[in-house]
């Protein structure tokens, strides 16, 4: 798609999807960057308290759908830098809104065997209740390995 | 290798898996994450044995006994890889030593 074809498109988004892009889009940026510099057992106690992997988090629908705005504004953003934000920066930028918003959430860390070289695949997806957060297109493939849940929401 | 199972086999000390992490099977092996680490790590074969053997304490010779009594190897062998892979457990925190 061209610039102009994209510019047209973000324009035609709901205004308050566009008023979140610029601090989500950095966000992105410093999930980046907290991802090389910071250890991970900092970042995982940002993420949460530790859950059984596969678990869930129960949220009222009004929750589910906050949280799914956030995903999609995360989403949207995250298709727009021009470094590759997968699915940790995006999970990273989306538990910090998510926490910000009182939003009941799990981060789900999942392995899956690559069938090319036998070598294994990591993904993370974050969920409020039934609803996909982000990085839940491939979720289903994944073997969950490892769960952080929302602290003001843990069982 | 024979320092390495000096260092275990002289030690009467408990060995354990660390509690904070679970291992969940995947094709026959076991794979976990580490979160003091932020890596992933697989287990495998006899590996997969020790891994479930080591929820509760054992000393290193307990474990060997038991190894060597379920699988068809020579105690020397046994003992060598026993060692080898508590190394590497050790090395990734994955054990705890008491």
């Amino acid at each position: 798609m061209s610039l102009i074809g994209k510019v047209r498109l973000f324009a035609a988004k709901p205004s308050a999807m566009r008023l979140w892009f610029v601090p989500v889009w950095c966000l992105l940026g410093l999930a980046r960057i907290a991802k090389s510099m910071l250890p991970f057992p900092q970042i995982a106690g940002y993420l949460g308290t530790t859950a059984n992997p596969g678990a869930t988090v129960s949220a009222t629908p009004g929750q589910q759908a906050r949280a799914a705005r956030i995903g999609r504004t995360v989403r949207m953003a995250a298709r727009h830098t021009p470094w590759t934000s997968d699915c940790y920066p995006q999970a990273l930028a989306a538990v910090l809104i998510l926490r910000l918003s009182r939003l009941p959430y799990i981060v789900t860390f999942g392995l899956q065997r690559d069938e090319r070289d036998s070598d294994m695949l990591a993904h993370c997806w974050v969920t409020s209740g039934e609803t996909i957060v982000c990085g839940g297109a491939e979720s289903a493939v994944f073997r969950p390995v490892a769960a952080f849940i929302s602290r003001r929401h843990r069982p | 290798m024979e320092q390495i199972e000096q260092a275990w086999a002289g030690n009467v000390r408990m060995i354990r898996r660390n509690p904070d992490l679970l291992a969940v099977e995947m094709d026959g092996d076991l794979v976990m994450m580490s979160v003091e680490r932020g890596e992933y790590f697989g287990v495998s074969g006899i590996g997969t044995r020790i891994w479930e053997l080591l929820e509760q304490p054992h000393s290193f010779d307990a474990l060997v006994d038991t190894l060597c009594s379920e699988y068809e190897v020579s105690d020397e062998t046994c003992r060598a890889d026993a060692a080898g892979f508590l190394d590497h457990l050790a090395a990734n925190a994955m054990i705890l030593v008491e």
